[in-house]
């Protein structure tokens, strides 16, 4: 998945969804939720804007 | 001495240097009241009566000879079932079969060496099981997070201080909840080593007792460099006398943005009403805001926690009995799709806040103040929500509680304070401070316990 150019949350929910069926199968109704929450996630550090000089 | 239980830490300290309590009766007096009111509250989840009833009575001895340890010398201290402690499974194995650890992990060894008496493990809540433990000032409502034994075995007076641990809000929401002091040091200020990991970035050991001179005794005592822990700080302890008699009334600010919002209208008003005290009381007091930026920080957080955790428990995840149900959120399967690039971003999002927060923020005040909980304590099953203190967390900084009087229903309320990286002692002195303005809570009545 990509950090940039920033992603929107349904576009990292379908990447997770996609990634988890094709390592687990079916995803169940609590790793759905997981993934959603991480969706959001993803795309507020994806659109996040840092100085360059920031080390993780 | 008719109620030591009653009593602080320094108190008891000072009473047993005197001679004027003896680390059996300190005891006794421990396990009489578990035994009283633990069938209510459920904050243990072992307890070694023997072993405490053993160790009291050699260190009884010993104060007889004129031999103290150290500043804890024969005082029973509850450990949350995370950390290990020799002679004791831990809990958060969740193995029935979990053995005796073989040592104790360094915050534990260093209370002992300062003479203090391991009297058991308290609940932590496990996988997806309900916590057990109920707040001693009604049973009805929860303990807080997972160092939920924790809270209540300080705030039902059952010992005067407890060890527990915070990755999103598990150590002061508890302490808040049962209506005593905490703190959540500096990220690294007390070392990690014994204690099972949740997100080894953002587990904080902390402390709950019963007021800011605890607090500040045992965190002189327990912090310092470990060489088992690379992440704990180098810095020496911070010293356990807060030098009050010099201290000058702190400047504030009161965040206005981000916590207020999301808070009950009891919760804010304590907030409000325990502002305008302190700064009758001398306190400089601003209405403050945080950059628009800070929002990443409940966000940025989610990432680290979901892979570090799971980064821990990928061996669990290939088991064939393996289900969700297993384990609670942060150490679920999904947080192993994150990108290696979103959590380098997570972790450059903390540095960029954190490096901005101390240049503006924490070079004006001493420290930030806003509520420790969205409420009091809610009806159980729920644990209640760590929204205002997983920014904290996620940053690393030094945070406390501060109890401030009760809600309508009887339930207490905290306020929080945030210090800049590594101001731990100036943030106790600042939470010392307030505390003598708004005062502490009562022990609370237990009256559910008849005999």
């Amino acid at each position: 998945m990509r950090l940039t150019p920033a992603v929107t949350e349904d576009e990292a929910l379908d990447w997770l969804m996609g990634e988890a069926r094709a390592r687990w199968g079916e995803v169940s109704d609590e790793l759905g939720a997981s993934l959603r929450s991480l969706a959001k996630a993803m795309a507020a550090v994806s659109n996040a804007s840092l100085p360059e000089d920031v080390e993780p | 001495m008719e109620k030591p239980y009653e009593l602080t830490l320094t108190e008891v300290s000072a009473a047993v240097t005197a001679g004027e309590l003896r680390p059996d009766d300190l005891v006794q007096q421990a396990l009489g009241r578990i035994a009283r009111y633990d069938k209510h509250i459920k904050a243990w989840s072992y307890l070694d009566a023997a072993g405490a009833l053993s160790e009291a009575a050699a260190l009884t001895a010993e104060q007889a000879a004129g031999k103290l340890r150290g500043p804890l010398h024969g005082i029973p201290i509850g450990v949350k079932d995370e950390f290990h402690v020799k002679g004791m499974p831990t809990g958060m194995r969740n193995r029935a079969d979990a053995p005796p650890e073989p040592e104790d992990a360094t915050v534990v060894a260093r209370l002992r060496q300062a003479g203090a008496i391991i009297l058991g493990k308290t609940y932590m809540p496990i996988g997806r099981r309900p916590p057990p433990t109920s707040n001693p000032w009604n049973v009805e409502h929860t303990a807080g997070g997972t160092s939920s034994g924790s809270g209540a075995a300080v705030g039902a007076r059952m010992v005067p201080v407890a060890v527990g641990e915070q990755t999103m809000g598990s150590n002061l929401r508890p302490a808040a909840f049962c209506g005593v002091a905490g703190i959540k040091p500096t990220y690294g200020r007390i070392s990690r080593y014994g204690c099972l990991p949740f997100a080894w970035s953002l587990d904080h050991v902390g402390l709950i007792g019963l007021s800011f001179a605890d607090l500040a005794l045992v965190l002189s005592l327990v912090a310092g460099a470990d060489e088992r822990d690379p992440t704990a700080l180098r810095d020496p302890a911070p010293p356990a006398d807060l030098d009050m008699d010099t201290y000058r009334p702190p400047r504030i600010g009161l965040v206005r943005n981000f916590f207020l919002d999301e808070v009950q209208p009891s919760m804010r008003a304590a907030v409000e009403d325990s502002a305008q005290h302190l700064q009758a009381a001398g306190a400089i007091i601003d209405d403050y805001l945080l950059p628009d930026d800070f929002a990443l920080t409940w966000q940025a957080q989610r990432i680290l926690s979901a892979s570090e955790g799971a980064t821990y428990h990928a061996q669990g995840h290939e088991r064939a009995d393996y289900t969700d149900d297993a384990y609670s959120g942060s150490a679920g399967r999904s947080g192993a799709l994150v990108p290696g690039v979103y959590y380098l971003q997570a972790r450059r999002i903390r540095n960029w806040l954190k490096r901005k927060l101390q240049a503006t923020a924490f070079s004006d005040y001493d420290a930030l103040l806003m509520p420790t909980t969205t409420g009091p304590a809610p009806r159980k099953p729920g644990t209640g929500s760590a929204q205002l203190l997983i920014p904290w967390s996620f940053l690393g900084l030094p945070a406390v509680t501060v109890p401030c009087g009760l809600s309508p229903e009887g339930l207490p309320l905290g306020l929080q304070l945030v210090a800049g990286e590594r101001q731990d002692y100036e943030l106790l002195r600042a939470g010392a401070w307030c505390e003598s303005v708004v005062g502490r809570l009562p022990a609370p009545a237990m009256e559910f316990a008849t005999e």
